[in-house]
This record gives structure tokens, sequence and C-alpha cells, in this order.
């Protein structure tokens, strides 16, 4: 059944229903400390009452450093919340990470966290961009596209780096069964 | 206790992809001194195994709170990270393989996603826990030791060292067995 273009099309049609149903059943989970699932931002920026005294895990861009200020995303936009009893020294523009104890609305004792430079967050970016870059030549080198059964055939001889440059014969399909 | 609205674990910061590029190159290398049929080609489908779970990275294109907004009920693009999103993204990959690949392909593409989520238990997180292997079938998030931090280029150097030694290697073997022959 799945050997087919409309096989594989139905096939991954029910897959993606399948994350049509685990996206929101993840958004959905329950708090639960023991198990590690502690309240975010989301669920704490909409009814803070609900989690003061709770300990929660957030995240944001630095605003302010003194008290220190980040600015969290939540559903119903960006909040500011700030951070205290925190010995992480980070610039505005750096990411902070915390876990701790929200002790009134918009404020965080904190109990561990870290900063993520802004330097950082680039760098992960570039090698990772260049990653992409290399396993994306050496499946065009591997791999062939067969359109016309929307599938990955194996190459049996792969081809040239100066052959990836020419990849709409490098698409072909059908020369390696 | 429900909530209803995103839940944001602690699988966001991750080791660069390079790093897990690495690792995949790596492990699947090394099997395939043991498995004849574990070929280049079945190693680069390993390595883009190790993509699978950033997959997540679609929320920097289209936010959670954005889908929340069109359809209306909570959404979240982590469910990407967790073992029964990389699940199904592997069964997309193996749809999308001819029937004679089916197997050996997803094994290695199921072996990279498996290194990405490995490397990922591992990395430091505020509350100390890190990835949901076993969602859903389970909340249980696995306790992290804290090694490094995503943005931090020590894992792509020890793992890029690695990769080399490991293929340095293979060329070894590679040369030894021809000579032999």
């Amino acid at each position: 059944m799945l050997h087919t273009a409309n096989g594989r099309i139905f096939g991954i049609l029910l897959l993606l229903t399948g994350f049509a149903v685990l996206c929101p059943l993840y958004a959905q989970q329950p708090v639960n400390p023991e198990l590690g699932v502690y309240p975010d931002d989301d669920e704490f920026g909409e009814t803070p009452e609900q989690y003061i005294g709770d300990t929660v895990v957030t995240g944001g861009i630095v605003q302010q450093v003194s008290p220190l200020v980040i600015e969290i995303e939540t559903t119903q936009g960006p909040q500011e919340l700030m951070i205290v009893d925190t010995a992480l020294r980070p610039e505005v523009g750096d990411k902070v990470r915390v876990f701790g104890i929200l002790t009134a609305t918009g404020t965080v004792r904190s109990l561990n966290g870290f900063v993520v430079p802004r330097t950082g967050r680039w760098y992960a970016w570039g090698i990772s961009f260049l990653a992409g870059l290399w396993v994306l030549t050496r499946l065009i080198q591997h791999w062939t596209v067969d359109w016309t059964r929307i599938r990955f055939q194996r190459r049996e001889t792969p081809i040239s780096l100066r052959d990836v440059c020419r990849i709409p014969t490098s698409l072909g399909g059908n020369r390696d069964a | 206790m429900s909530v209803g609205s995103r839940l944001r674990l602690e699988g966001i910061e991750m080791p660069d992809l390079l790093a897990h590029v690495f690792i995949a190159y790596s492990v699947c290398r090394i099997l395939s001194w043991r498995l004849s049929w574990l070929t280049n080609q079945y190693i680069t489908l390993g390595m883009v195994g190790a993509f699978i779970p950033d997959l997540v990275k679609i929320k920097l294109v289209i936010p959670d709170w954005r889908v929340e907004q069109l359809l209306g009920v909570p959404f979240s693009w982590e469910s990407f990270t967790t073992g029964g999103g990389v699940l199904l993204s592997t069964l997309i990959g193996v749809v999308l393989l001819s029937a004679t690949e089916r197997r050996k392909g997803g094994t290695v593409l199921a072996l990279g996603a498996l290194t990405h989520l490995i490397a990922d238990s591992l990395l430091r997180t505020p509350t100390g826990r890190s990835t949901q292997l076993l969602w859903p079938i389970t909340q249980y998030t696995t306790p992290t030791p804290g090694l490094y931090l995503s943005t931090q280029p020590e894992p792509t150097i020890v793992t890029g060292g690695c990769a080399i030694l490991v293929w340095g290697i293979h060329q070894y073997r590679v040369k030894d067995s021809k000579a032999e022959s």
C-alpha cells in the first residue's frame, strides 16, 4: 500500500494527523513537578495567582540588569519578569534561563539558572547552518528522489561534488532502481 | 491540575547541529566496521536522522502562539523533541524511502535521532531535567548531568575530533583491506 505515490501521501497524512494530536496534547500536559514538568511562562504569565509559591521554569532576553528583568513570551504576548536572589551577571541582550519560585506576579526568586550569551546563540545558528549544508550535500550525493512515486532511492554509485552542483540532473529519479 | 497552554520544557537548548551530525557519523561509521551493509549512503541517512528532533525549529518560522490563534487550541511544536514525536517523524522518513530501503534506512534514521536525543539528555538545564524520551506514554523527564550548553563550542570541538579520528581509522582500515586483497 505504501509503495505507490498515493499510498505514500496517505501514509504521510496519517502520520501528520498523529502530530495534529500530539502537539495540542503536549501543550496541555498537566504540571507535574515530580516528573520534571514545571509551569512555565505561559502558565504563570496567564494566571500568576494560581502559581504563587510554586516552582516555575522561565527564560528570556535580558532587558535590564539591575534589577534583573527579562522579557518572557506568553500566549498573551511578551511580558516583563523580574529575577531576584540571583548571582547571574548577564548583559542586556543575553538570554537567561531560570528555575525558581514565583513569589509574586512578575517576580521569580531564582534557585538555579544560567546565562546564554548573545554571541553563543549566533555561534550555534551559524555552525548548525554549516551542518545542514554538509548533510544536504551528502544526501544529494548518495540518494536520489523519484518524484513520480515520491520516494528516496539509494544511488548505487554516489555522484561527485561537481555533479551535486547540477541539482536538476542529480534529482533525476529512476536512474538507480 | 491541568493547564491549557503551551508547556516549554528543557529541550529548547541543544548542542548545535554540527555536534549532532558528528556524533551520528561516528556511531554509524564504527558500526559499519561490523555491518557490511552500512555503506556511505546509509551513514548519510544516519546523519539525516540526527536532524529529526530539531524539526522543532519550525517554531521559529511559525510560533506556537500563531498556530494557537489559527486553530483556537493550545499548541506546542515541542512535541517534536519527545520520544513520540521523534518516532512519528522517523516513520515519515521511512514512508518516503523506497520499499527495499525501509528496513535498513529506517534503522539508521532512528539511530541518528536516538544519538541526538541522548546528547540532548546531557544538556545543562535550570531544572536538572532534560528530555521526555517516553512521552506520551509518561511525562517522566530524564535527569541531566548538565555537561554543557548548546551555545558552547566545546561539544562540537570534542565530537568533531572524535569524528576525524573515526574517519582516519576507517581510511586506514580501507587501505589495509585493499593491501591484503
